[in-house]
């Protein structure tokens, strides 16, 4: 256990470990955790990403404790790569109503005009000033979150807050969990032919993993994936009809859409399982294979154009490994931002009303 | 109401589903012709490095390999080859088994050899019958891992054969395209000859000259450290900078290849290729857009301003050397006369010093002191800019010397950029004392990136040639590099230095002449 120090020993106690070597900062990331459990999980997390970039990272914990003073104080350490020390960890502890000081706190162990990430750790609150706060403290921030560990709902929370958080963008893990679906399915449409079917969509199949407990119609993930291609065929309404089929439509196009739920042993909660899309007189298909679902694959059929098969390995990817991939570009994502808005227009009519 | 974004009407306009993803540029489906493919470099390095495009995802699907060379075998057999030495080489580690199945099926081999008509008509065949069965599209890239002797024969049978399409015709055939290793002929004349070989059956456009060092992060980053700071450009120049140091320095000898060394020799393993590139690419101008011409352009242009080095000054502003026996971490080492397959009086040069001139407005008179070789007492490449002294002791001669500033870009290893400067030491004395400034790229950006080879043929493959050296920046540097070496046959023996120290005593000397000394790196 490190020892504790008071907030304004941080920098001091920090020269002290680097002792004569250079501190490297690139960043600061300040993850937000409502419990001891969410800050272990952003420790973990953290331990993975914060060497690969050389991040001051800023773990923040509340307790609430109504019989003393409200107070923060401070662990610190530094985290260890290959070569040696490499980047700064922070760990403050917020008891009671400190927890209102927190974005102070936090301004004022930022690393001097770099790049900000504030993660919120779990769920995403309907409302809480906290997260605004310490983004506006930030300035240029990027929110972490992970919209696969929410409700259905959550998508329009989301949305409403990429919207109207001037100062946060969103970065999402899973989103980038879809990315290997999304390289793979695009790049179908890298060849003339099928880039002309992308003309004529017709049906869109996606299959996705059913949470063991409290199965939703549809899980955050596909959604996502569904929304993408929504706001790139230019499809701007979802109706619902028999369960687990909608008819999506646009200006410009329309699309049969089939979502099935399905269990495959080993595959995280919500993950893509297969999907198909129809266009022209093609069909394209990504799919996990059967024997290995870590393996996924490229399959597609078209007159006249030959589709070797090609199969790609999805590691599973933890928090850290995600946060590793945020810190790489910290910035605004619009294709982002366009798909969750359609995958929270597609969920409207299906997802849970809102708490409360 | 999120922005709509629907199909566009032209089909031209590019594939919609890449817009906004992380990887935009993904190659064309082709076929990978690789000449010499029973050789070195393919294990080690070539397919290693397109398996690892496959395992990054980078790989197009249909995208195939073939395997030539004159030894008779299967594509089975090839694939087992290649799988093994896959496994043994890639930084990927364990072999994927998944990924290898289908990489593999993109493999094939073809038996031929190099002067003759026969087996490039066979290649052809080849070639057809993976458009048909892997949608390649009749394009190819055609990697000639070949000694350069090789290369005017293939490059002749290829155009023969008629497996070069123009580039007017890339849309409707396909593309070609040939990626050759240096050495780029071994002068002037040499290179002349083979560029003009190549020429005549390839267009400019279609040849990617391999030089490794452009494809290392360190290298590419320089351009962004130079052009995408607003702070270092302005010291950039004649103005601020005394002078340039660039060390290219192995800490191993010629190892087991004292045969191929002893035509070499510094000048044309190092000094030629990787040393002026990054010369070009520490002395240039900023191009207008970061694309293979106008890059290339202003590369040339430092090539060319190089101040011609002749007759009498040859032994002036050049030094060579040749190790001689030595320790090296703790263990003798022999002299390079006692490797194997080098000759007991040979003269090549394991060693080149040379203090270069840029002759243009931005670097007039600024030298550039230019060092490479082999057994040295470490490795390590490195550009440093060496800053002017303050034009006045504003505190005295009590405070201590009052050292230059250095900006120095590690290339290899421990990447990174440290800056050293003047500090006032604690105390109530005004005291002075260098102190640095370090950033380490290892430090701040844990992940190695893709190696060299990866890169470069991903580039290929995409048909952007900005990290590939060019006909005339590969002419201008023979100019340069080529009265060096004719006049050093005049002047006998290289002068011997002891492995495992830093190079002969003539190096020293040439900087000392100036008042300079070499850095310690």
């Amino acid at each position: 256990m490190n020892q504790r120090v008071a907030l304004d020993r941080i920098e001091h106690e920090l020269s002290v470990l680097w002792g004569e070597r250079t501190p490297t900062r690139t960043m600061t990331l300040a993850a937000l955790c409502e419990t001891p459990a969410h800050a272990e999980v952003a420790l973990k997390a953290l331990a993975h990403a914060a060497p690969r970039h050389g991040v001051r990272t800023l773990v923040v914990e509340w307790q609430d404790q109504h019989d003393g003073t409200p107070k923060i104080d401070a662990e610190v350490s530094l985290y260890q790569g290959p070569r040696g020390p490499c980047a700064e960890g922070v760990r403050l502890f917020a008891v009671g109503d400190a927890r209102t000081f927190v974005p102070e706190s936090v301004a004022r162990l930022l690393a001097p005009d770099l790049p900000t990430l504030v993660w919120w750790v779990g769920d995403l609150p309907d409302h809480d000033v906290l997260l605004d706060r310490v983004a506006s403290i930030a300035r240029a921030s990027v929110a972490a979150v992970d919209a696969n560990v929410m409700d259905l709902r959550d998508l329009a929370v989301l949305d409403r807050l990429s919207k109207t958080a001037r100062h946060v963008a969103l970065a999402d893990f899973c989103w980038h969990r879809l990315r290997t679906w999304q390289e793979l399915l695009a790049r179908f449409f890298d060849l003339p032919e099928p880039l002309e079917d992308l003309r004529s969509p017709r049906t869109l199949k996606v299959r996705f993993q059913r949470r063991a407990r409290d199965p939703e119609p549809l899980s955050n993930q596909a959604a996502l994936f569904i929304g993408w291609l929504m706001t790139r065929f230019g499809l701007t309404h979802a109706k619902w009809g028999e369960p687990g089929k909608a008819r999506l439509s646009g200006p410009t196009a329309e699309l049969l859409l089939e979502v099935v739920p399905e269990q495959v042993e080993g595959v995280a909660d919500g993950a893509l399982l297969a999907v198909e899309l129809h266009a022209g007189p093609g069909c394209y298909a990504v799919k996990r294979a059967v024997e290995d679902p870590f393996v996924i694959c490229w399959e597609g059929e078209r007159p006249g154009v030959p589709f070797p098969n090609q199969c790609v390995r999805s590691h599973v990817l933890d928090d850290g490994t995600l946060l590793e991939r945020v810190l790489l570009r910290p910035v605004r994502d619009p294709l982002y931002e366009a798909s969750l808005a359609a995958a929270a227009t597609l969920v409207a009519d299906i997802a849970p009303k809102a708490r409360g | 109401m999120y922005s709509k974004n629907p199909i566009p009407p032209a089909a031209d306009l590019g594939n919609p589903l890449r817009d906004g993803l992380a990887t935009e540029r993904i190659p064309a489906p082709c076929a990978v012709v690789i000449f010499g493919a029973s050789g070195d470099l393919t294990k080690r390095k070539l397919l290693p490095a397109l398996y690892n495009l496959a395992v990054s995802r980078m790989f197009p699907p249909g995208a195939s390999i073939v395997g030539y060379a004159r030894s008779a075998k299967s594509d089975e057999v090839f694939r087992s080859e290649q799988k093994e030495s896959v496994a043994k080489f890639s930084r990927r580690k364990p072999l994927d088994e998944a990924v290898w199945n289908d990489f593999a099926q993109g493999l094939y081999y073809c038996q031929g050899g190099y002067d003759g008509p026969e087996g490039y008509a066979k290649l052809k065949e080849t070639l057809d019958r993976v458009d048909r069965e892997r949608g390649t599209r009749g394009n190819r890239l055609f990697y000639l891992s070949v000694p350069p002797s090789e290369f005017g024969p293939i490059v002749t049978n290829l155009k023969a054969a008629g497996l070069v399409h123009d580039v007017a015709d890339e849309a409707t055939k396909g593309f070609t395209r040939l990626v050759i290793e240096k050495p780029f002929g071994t002068d002037l004349e040499t290179a002349d000859a083979l560029d003009g070989t190549i020429r005549h059956a390839f267009d400019e456009r279609q040849v990617f000259r391999i030089d490794h060092y452009l494809g290392k992060e360190t290298v590419q980053n320089l351009l962004v450290f130079r052009f995408a700071n607003a702070i270092f450009e302005p010291l950039w120049s004649r103005e601020h900078v005394d002078h340039v140091q660039i060390s290219v320095a192995e800490d191993i000898g010629v190892e087991g290849r004292g045969s191929f060394y002893e035509d070499a020799g510094a000048m044309r393993d190092v000094v030629q290729n990787h040393l002026l590139q990054v010369l070009s690419l520490v002395a240039m101008e900023a191009p207008v857009a970061f694309d293979a011409d106008a890059v290339r352009d202003e590369k040339v242009k430092v090539v060319r301003a190089l101040r011609p080095i002749l007759g009498d000054d040859v032994a002036k502003l050049t030094v060579r050397g040749q190790y001689a026996a030595g320790a090296f971490a703790g263990q003798p080492v022999p002299g390079y006369r006692q490797e194997p397959n080098v000759s007991p009086t040979s003269q090549t040069e394991t060693y080149v010093a040379i203090k270069a001139h840029v002759d243009n407005w931005r670097w007039g008179g600024v030298p550039f002191y230019l060092r490479a070789g082999k057994r040295l007492n470490k490795r390590v490449t490195e550009v440093s800019l060496h800053f002017k002294h303050v034009p006045h002791a504003l505190f005295g001669a009590r405070a201590g010397v009052v050292e230059p500033d250095v900006l120095s870009i590690r290339i290899q290893p421990d990447e990174g950029i440290a800056l050293r400067f003047m500090s006032k030491v604690p105390g109530a004395t005004m005291t002075l004392r260098p102190v640095t400034m370090d950033f380490r790229y290892g430090a701040a950006f844990g992940d190695a990136g893709p190696e060299a080879y990866e890169r470069l043929i991903l580039e290929s493959m995409l048909g952007d040639a900005t990290l590939f050296a060019r006909s005339d920046e590969v002419r201008a540097a023979w100019q340069y590099c080529t009265p060096l070496l004719q006049r050093w046959r005049a002047l006998g023996d290289p002068e011997p230095y002891a492995a495992g120290s830093w190079g002969p005593k003539g190096a020293d000397d040439l900087v000392h002449a100036d008042g300079q000394h070499w850095r310690r790196l």
